[in-house]
């Protein structure tokens, strides 16, 4: 079934090479609904989501002639995605710490613009919230992909050992904050 | 349970990953009592947004077609043929300016000092009280200057 999948990704790819922008079409519907899945979970709002699904298949197109056949097409996409994401988050936390040091000015600014400063969206769950992104990428990938510590490793381009650090942090954590939380699921 | 405990505190304690994962992969994974503590994949399909709840990505194609046209037009602004010949051309002569700084022109300042050396230095004879004197001539090595030594010929006198 994997194999049907990778071969079929690899046919859609090599037409697209052939100049058939069609088919990357067809390719970028396949993965619309889960890039975007994942991306909403890593970085917690829609419209920053759809900013970096665009960006990562905007790479993917323009770099399709590096693609490597004998690699899963789904791992290479969702590396691609998740650094994106990682980019975002990195540039997030650079706008915060700026805000911070320019608050008082930056307001009488906004203020006499007549905008209203507004704070970075929060995460869609508080939960997903307190892990790091290393962390939210391997235990979305776990829990919606269903990949293993190994192919979780290849898309965080670290050792499996690492992937599997990071997943077990990650599932200890989200379910102490649940308990106290009381949530029941 | 005890054994567990003592597992999750060196696991706390050491923050190597090879450490942790050699903890994860010998006991944590096997241990029911220890599962119990982790959460499972279908809690955390309830927490996170689903493939299902994104089936409305249709602004994701707009978006990317906007965003090819801008990154082609900006690669081709960056790397033009023309730019590359250009700077193409100023790393060229930056390099000819180079070498002629720092290998022409030394040798070409050092050909004309020999030749001012050759054209201007040179003794005959040297001649005290009327005599011919015993001189020695010598350069310092790596020096410009020329020293002169001339003295009374006594054996002549």
């Amino acid at each position: 079934m994997c194999k049907d999948r990778n071969m079929e990704d690899n046919q859609l790819i090599m037409s697209c090479l052939k100049g058939q922008t069609e088919d990357f079409k067809t390719l970028m519907d396949k993965y619309r609904g889960k890039s975007l899945a994942l991306a909403w979970n890593i970085l917690g709002n829609r419209e920053d989501a759809e900013d970096a699904c665009q960006e990562a298949f905007v790479q993917v197109y323009l770099h399709l002639d590096k693609f490597d056949f004998t690699k899963n097409f789904k791992d290479w996409f969702f590396t691609i995605l998740s650094n994106r994401c990682l980019d975002q988050l990195r540039k997030r936390t650079r706008f915060m710490k700026f805000v911070k040091t320019q608050k008082a000015e930056f307001k009488d600014r906004m203020n006499q613009a007549g905008l209203n400063p507004q704070h970075p969206p929060l995460l869609h769950s508080k939960l997903l919230q307190r892990l790091n992104p290393r962390e939210r990428i391997s235990v979305c990938l776990w829990a919606n992909e269903g990949y293993t510590s190994s192919e979780i490793a290849s898309v965080l381009r670290c050792s499996a050992s690492t992937a599997r650090v990071h997943l077990f942090k990650a599932r200890t954590k989200l379910k102490a904050l649940l308990e106290e939380e009381n949530v029941s699921l | 349970m005890s054994r567990c405990k003592i597992i999750w505190y060196a696991f706390a304690f050491g923050p190597l990953k090879i450490w942790q994962d050699f903890l994860i992969r010998v006991h944590i994974e096997r241990c029911p009592d220890c599962q119990k503590k982790l959460i499972s994949r279908e809690a955390v399909q309830g927490i996170t947004i689903q493939e299902s709840q994104c089936v409305d990505a249709d602004s994701l194609w707009n978006g990317f077609e906007q965003k090819v046209k801008k990154t082609n037009k900006n690669e081709r602004q960056v790397f033009g043929p023309r730019r590359r010949w250009t700077y193409g051309m100023v790393v060229l002569l930056v390099f000819l300016a180079t070498a002629i700084w720092f290998i022409v022109l030394p040798q070409l300042r050092k050909t004309r000092i020999e030749e001012r050396i050759n054209g201007h230095f040179r003794i005959n004879y040297i001649r005290i009280e009327n005599k011919p004197a015993q001189a020695y001539v010598y350069q310092p090595q790596g020096s410009q200057m020329i020293i002169v030594w001339a003295q009374k010929n006594f054996r002549g006198e």
